[in-house]
């Protein structure tokens, strides 16, 4: 598994060496989940671990490796769950279309209940039940039409 | 003997319930009226005996009584008294409790208040019993908070450190109190399908309650996001964590519910799928409970050994199972009457509405169990992190925005394109020459931009909604502020109502902001060091470690001047570090209605810490969201305020209901 990432960071291009500002290593680290803690970014998590993640993260960026190369790295060595959003290939597509699913699906329905809601009225001819004139005063009863009217 | 004492009568308000489901069955299936009188009088038992469990809970909290696991668990000696209090709902078990007795609160009240109904009741014990009795048997056996340690501890293991803060005093509470409340009209809505009727009684009835629930629901939500904000230190306030996506999934159910009902009310359309928004969400109201309270998210590895899951999943299954049957058996009773006379009216406004809310659940629902549903077919989990949420749900929010501005504008049965046209068009211009000045101005990305003219559009459109009402009145000779009383007044649930959309346009505003134009930066700064964000300069001035009730404490002191050098504030963000080694950073801000500067004390070197690492973020508009969060109450208040009118329409139409029973 680690040899597979070495192996992967091997083929990446090197960017020229540099210092990472704090900035750089942020940027970097909020792509990643916490290992432990539930949805917490690299960046902004207390524990020790991420501390320690953070301190690899500085050092790779010192060695020159791209932002991508080091997300690699860590997707391989702990997970692709430590990917705070997922990759864009196999199964991580599927989370990618089903808001689209989703929307079209959701679109079709409401289009076909409408259309059918219009045209295909049931035969049942509307029955009033009958109004509780009898057991109100004429004041309340014309404040509750009034109401009724207006909702 | 305290122990005993609560585990009895827990025990016993499970045995009540149960009671009350058998005897609710035989009094409705052998027609014996003083059967059912009788599971009434268990429900109303449940409240006092859960009253004394939460009781005795807290009276051994706050007598340190280590004897009992849970205290053991969630306090200590060192807990000021405020979290000891607190520390009833600090632990999963104690958690349960309070939910079973906030439940208890809901049916003994509904039970009580609607003593006077009839037809529904017996049904609705029925329901009631059957869900108060599975969450009681989860406090009785599996999750007993009186629980003994074998040995006694000579101090307990104190509250979780997150949790130790004002707002989570009154947090959790309200998110229980808005899970428990829809399980009052789900009960209605089922004593409705089982009784067979299907009038519009059950949402008349429920209507209140269902608004109590929701505005409970919102008010934990928006108090949940304000302690993120003040604890988290990450500058948000919302990170689509699965914990808050299961109290927002049942929020988004409640809301399609809430504006679909309206169009039963008034047209008498859409019975089955107003059964099926409120069976939604009183099912995301379980599943949220089972995703909070069994870490099933958290900890997906933890699947087979956890006890309670298999609970949970035994019960969905049997509510899915219960409420299809229902729905289906009475498909044809809930039929339409009515049909749609036009694509452009009200009814099929609140459709639309219906459509945005639920596709904006659906892809919710989809990511919160991305995890799982990727373990179960790859074997791998992913995770889905806050960009993609947005990226997915921006449109449909911008959908749902818009929606809220025209639609108020459309009339029942049929509006003609001509008359949104005419009245939408001011706005509309209004709109694009505020964003031409914002343009000029160098705001610059486009996504904002659409979704600002959008926030500016809806608001013109809802307060119009208003000035039209006022001058309504006022034309007929009322003053101004009579005009907007009367208005409030005359027609709660619509004016409350628009104000509730006034209230999430002023947050949408605010999450455009903060979503598009937050600025951040970390730095290593010495003493007497100065480092800019914005406009903003930030002097160093040093760092001082304390200890503070068992904690130590490294408090930072920093001054924020202007670029142009004009002093304004000193801070002082801290970190609290644990005896475990975990830390918590608070934030100090700088904020007003503008943008809020936000720093945080990250790390520091040395014992007299001459150097820090700040982080600072600058966060436009952030204000607006806690403002639109007190409209969008006051909104929800006034929509939900009893009003006598309608109780002498429920006395009517209960009369008339008895008088046509016989028929």
């Amino acid at each position: 598994m680690v040899l597979a990432g070495l192996a992967l960071l091997g083929t990446r291009p090197t960017a020229a060496q540099t210092t990472p500002t704090d900035n750089d290593v942020n940027r970097v680290a909020s792509q990643l989940f916490c290992p432990t803690c539930e949805s917490t970014p690299v960046d902004v998590c207390p524990t020790q671990t991420c501390a320690d993640w953070r301190t690899l993260i500085r050092q790779k960026l010192a060695a020159g490796e791209s932002d991508a190369a080091i997300l690699d790295y860590f997707a391989t060595n702990f997970g692709p769950q430590v990917l705070a959003n997922p990759p864009r290939e196999g199964f991580g597509w599927l989370l990618w279309i089903t808001p689209l699913v989703i929307m079209l699906g959701g679109a079709l329905l409401l289009g076909r209940s409408l259309r059918h809601l219009r045209h295909e009225a049931t035969a049942v001819p509307p029955t009033a039940p009958p109004p509780p004139t009898t057991l109100l005063d004429e004041a309340t009863r014309a404040k509750l039409e009034e109401k009724l009217n207006r909702s | 003997m305290l122990a005993d004492l609560g585990y009895a009568s827990i025990v016993m308000a499970f045995g009540a319930a149960v009671y009350t489901l058998v005897t609710a069955l035989v009094g409705v299936l052998a027609k014996r009226p003083r059967w059912v009188a009788s599971a009434r009088n268990a429900t109303l038992v449940v409240l006092p005996l859960l009253m004394l469990a939460c009781g005795l809970l807290l009276v051994a909290l706050l007598a340190d009584d280590y004897s009992i696991e849970y205290v053991s668990r969630v306090t200590n000696r060192a807990t000021p008294t405020i979290f000891k209090i607190t520390a009833v709902w600090g632990g999963q078990a104690g958690s349960l409790l309070l939910w079973n007795f906030f439940m208890a609160i809901y049916f003994a009240a509904v039970v009580w208040i609607k003593r006077e109904e009839k037809q529904l009741m017996p049904y609705v014990l029925i329901v009631g019993a059957l869900t108060q009795s599975f969450f009681l048997l989860l406090s009785a056996f599996p999750e007993n908070p009186f629980v003994l340690n074998a040995l006694i501890p000579a101090d307990g293991r104190g509250l979780s450190p997150l949790l130790r803060h004002p707002l989570m005093i009154i947090h959790p509470p309200l998110l229980y109190l808005g899970y428990t409340g829809f399980v009052i009209p789900y009960a209605f809505a089922m004593a409705a399908l089982m009784a067979g009727r299907l009038d519009d009684g059950w949402i008349r009835t429920t209507r209140r309650w269902t608004l109590t629930a929701w505005l409970f629901l919102s008010l934990g939500l928006i108090l949940g996001g304000r302690w993120a904000h003040d604890v988290l230190g990450w500058g948000g306030y919302w990170a689509w964590d699965p914990v808050e996506n299961a109290a927002f999934m049942p929020w988004l159910a409640g809301t399609a519910f809430l504006h679909s009902v309206m169009i039963q009310e008034k047209r008498g359309m859409f019975k089955m799928w107003n059964i099926f928004l409120i069976i939604l969400t009183y099912l995301l109201v379980v599943y949220g409970t089972l995703i909070v309270r069994t870490g099933l998210l958290k900890s997906v590895h933890a699947f087979a050994q956890s006890e309670i899951q298999w609970h949970f999943f035994t019960f969905t299954a049997v509510m899915i199972i219960l409420s299809t049957f229902w729905a289906t058996y009475r498909a044809q009773d809930l039929r339409s009457r009515n049909y749609l006379h036009s694509f452009l009216s009200r009814e099929a406004a609140f459709l639309y509405n219906n459509f945005a809310v639920l596709a904006i659940l659906a892809v919710i629902f989809v990511f919160t169990n991305y995890s799982l549903l990727s373990e179960l077919f790859t074997g791998q989990e992913y995770g889905v992190g806050e960009t993609t949420y947005e990226a997915a749900l921006g449109p449909l929010f911008a959908i749902l925005l818009l929606l809220m501005g025209v639609a108020p504008l459309t009339m029942w049965y049929r509006t003609s394109l001509s008359r949104l046209g005419n009245m939408s068009r001011w706005p509309a211009i209004c709109a694009t020459v505020l964003i031409i000045l914002l343009v000029v101005l160098g705001v610059r990305p486009v996504g904002a931009l659409l979704g600002l003219w959008i926030v500016f559009f809806s608001a013109i459109l809802t307060v119009w909604e208003y000035v039209r009402g006022v001058q309504a009145r006022v034309g007929k000779g009322e003053s101004w502020p009579v005009a907007l009383a009367t208005l409030f007044q005359r027609n709660q649930r619509r004016y409350g109502g628009y104000l509730i959309h006034l209230g999430v346009i002023v947050m949408a505003f605010g999450i455009i902001g903060t979503e598009f134009f937050q600025q951040q930066t970390q730095i290593f700064l010495q003493v007497g060091e100065r480092a800019t964000l914005g406009n903003y300069v930030l002097e160093f001035r040093g760092a001082r470690g304390y200890e503070d009730n068992g904690l130590s404490v490294v408090e930072a002191t920093a001054d924020v001047y202007t670029t142009d050098g004009r002093f304004l504030k000193t801070l002082h963000p801290y970190t609290q570090v644990f005896t475990d080694g975990q830390g918590m950073t608070i934030p100090d801000t700088r904020s007003n209605m503008l943008e809020e500067f936000y720093i945080l004390l990250v790390n520091w070197e040395g014992v007299s810490a001459q150097s820090a690492t700040i982080r600072m973020y600058l966060t436009p508009l952030i204000n607006w969201v806690w403002m639109g969060g007190i409209i969008f109450i006051i909104g929800t208040l006034i929509a939900a305020w009893p009003d006598p009118l309608d109780e002498k329409l429920a006395v009517a139409q209960r009369l008339v209901a008895t008088a046509t029973a016989g028929d």
